[in-house]
């Protein structure tokens, strides 16, 4: 069966701003279809910063690169047109990063373990493509952690769902680069009897060197948007799953994206490099504040407690839910959000910088920031990185040499509720309202947890089976499934 | 099954998310060890505490019962064959 990503986008939208102070002179800043392989080591010098950043902009430019595709019109997987145009959107031709294996393609939705993932380059989908499509769309199940799709995926990672203005659920899908695709594939690690746990040696992926490339994850958010609203964001068409009923749409629907992680392993960064992208509407900038163009998940007016402290109302909103607890799309209650912490200054200069380079300034992308970005410092760093004893309450994450103090980064659209905590309460950056304070509220911090798998959530928790206490079927789980179809 | 293990029956059903958000937990909620045979076979005036109170949050059944949240939080939550299994290892006096 085809998944091809398909792409429906209209961008004609350009913005007279003041030029910043000039950086734009840096080559470095020119979008290009690389992806850069290593950054330089931060080490102790905090003049090195913007490079990592730098870093985070080049890789966005490169995997939102159009991808090249072959005379039978697919995308070809990972590779980019090198004769592409970073600004330039056509329908059907997707962007590098879609054209990688999804979570549903590395870990195959079925009953028996037996499924293997198909190779890179096919667009086949062992078990089928969850929606069977069969017309190159793609499908955007309501995923989270820990689940693999459709049916059970309702949540953030370790929170809430989050429902946009438009009363819309937020949708999430994981991609993942050739080097890591494979590394699982050939130690069979989509298959959790493979896959090591605390105390035995940890799964280790391989990280990028001057000349190969190493594990790449990535994470997207994507809201609903409508015709007047399209010309901001990068969209896609996607077909549906309905999060209460677990029913696939029935005709595709354009979707905006609305966040980008990226999480690349690479040279001495053996915890990885953070970066996370948001569309610039997602939210406001404090409680009462506007967006210029409205905001996506903040009504510009709502001031209460939660808002001041957690940075999202209603306060029950960080609870999982399952599908039963669900209100249906579209009609779902909205989820007020602001960013409790400022971009830094020295990134909005450099997005400043950005949106104003040839190619980015007039486009679609010009709509779009870096927000924030996490590293180790690897002067020192022992290797492998320790790991806490999981059958005590150890999070040594404190005592890591090299890891950030600075805890409190989170993309608004996927860590809505992992924000920190402010307001007249005792600030607390590492505090979420889980309490749950090995998770922290960070990149680093949060992954450390999953450090046994690598610092990926997706391998600890989507590996078959991935809710082994949920397998099994039983009278009440029959019932279960015909009421939901 | 003739007598189900905590190593091969009871820990493989949690996952690792299960695992690292239990033992994280901040009083008086947690810090629950699912992954310490010790700490859920604990027992206390002939009772096993520890896996009994695991037992009882996985068998909540309606969103409002007073009590922790039922588990796993935010499903998806045990099949009745696994919940069975739990608690027949339980009964069988948590064998390790």
């Amino acid at each position: 069966m085809s998944v091809r990503p398909a792409l429906l986008v209209i961008v004609s939208f350009a913005l007279a701003f003041a030029v910043p102070p000039a950086l734009d002179s840096n080559p470095a800043l020119t979008p290009s279809p690389t992806i850069p392989h290593l950054v330089p080591p931060k080490g102790n010098d905090p003049s090195q910063e913007p490079q990592f950043y730098v870093f985070s902009w080049q890789e966005f430019f490169a995997l939102n690169w159009p991808a090249k595709m072959t005379s039978s019109g697919q995308p070809e997987r990972g590779v980019p047109d090198p004769d592409g145009v970073f600004g330039e959107v056509k329908p059907g031709i997707p962007r590098v990063w879609e054209t990688w294996k999804a979570d549903y393609e590395l870990f195959p939705v079925h009953q028996s373990g037996t499924l293997t993932p198909t190779p890179w380059s096919s667009w086949e989908v062992e078990g089928g493509d969850p929606c069977a499509t069969g017309t190159g769309l793609r499908t955007l199940p309501f995923i989270a952690k820990g689940e693999s799709v459709v049916l059970g995926g309702v949540n953030q990672a370790m929170g809430g769902p989050l429902v946009d203005q438009k009363r819309y659920y937020v949708r999430y899908e994981i991609r993942v680069n050739q080097s890591e695709y494979e590394k699982i594939v050939k130690n069979n690690w989509f298959l959790r009897k493979n896959v090591n746990n605390y105390p035995n040696p940890p799964n280790l992926l391989d990280a990028s060197t001057q000349d190969t490339y190493g594990a790449i994850e990535l994470k997207a958010a994507w809201r609903r948007v409508d015709d007047s609203e399209k010309s901001r964001y990068y969209t896609t068409q996607a077909v549906l799953v309905d999060p209460k009923t677990g029913k696939c749409g029935t005709k595709p629907v354009t979707m905006g994206l609305v966040g980008l992680h990226i999480a690349h392993k690479t040279g001495g960064f053996k915890a990885w490099v953070w970066s996370t992208f948001e569309q610039v509407d997602n939210v406001s900038k404090g409680v009462g504040l506007k967006c210029p163009h409205s905001c996506s998940f903040y009504d510009g007016k709502y001031n209460d407690k939660s808002l001041y402290t957690w940075g999202f109302s209603p306060s029950t909103a960080y609870k999982p839910k399952n599908p039963d607890e669900l209100e249906e799309d579209g009609h779902a209650t909205p989820v007020q959000v602001i960013r409790l912490n400022p971009i830094k200054e020295m990134i909005k200069t450099l997005n400043d910088q950005v949106h104003h380079l040839q190619g980015v300034k007039g486009t679609v992308w010009e709509n779009y920031e870096l927000v924030a970005g996490q590293w180790q410092d690897i002067e020192n760093q022992p290797d492998p990185i320790p790991i806490s004893n999981d059958t005590t309450a150890q999070d040594l994450y404190p005592t890591l040499v090299g890891f950030p103090t600075t805890d409190a980064i989170a993309n608004t659209s996927m860590e809505t509720f992992y924000q920190g905590r402010k307001g007249e309460l005792t600030p607390e950056p590492a505090r979420n309202p889980m309490g749950i304070p090995a998770f922290g509220t960070s990149c680093l911090h949060c992954h450390y947890a999953a450090a046994q798998y690598d610092f990926s959530w997706m391998l600890a928790d989507q590996a078959w089976p991935s809710s082994p206490g949920s397998q099994g079927t039983t009278k009440s789980d029959l019932k279960a499934k015909k009421g939901k179809h | 099954m003739l007598k189900p293990s905590f190593k091969n029956d009871i820990l493989p059903l949690f996952r690792p998310m299960d695992i690292q958000c239990m033992r994280g937990l901040e009083p008086p909620r947690g810090p629950v060890f699912l992954a310490k045979y010790e700490y859920m076979s604990k027992k206390e005036n002939g009772d096993f505490v520890n896996a009994s109170a695991v037992l009882a949050a996985l068998k909540k059944r309606e969103e409002g019962e007073e009590g922790p949240p039922r588990m796993p939080y935010g499903g998806p939550y045990w099949s009745d064959a696994n919940i069975e299994l739990f608690a027949a290892w339980i009964a069988a006096g948590c064998p390790k």
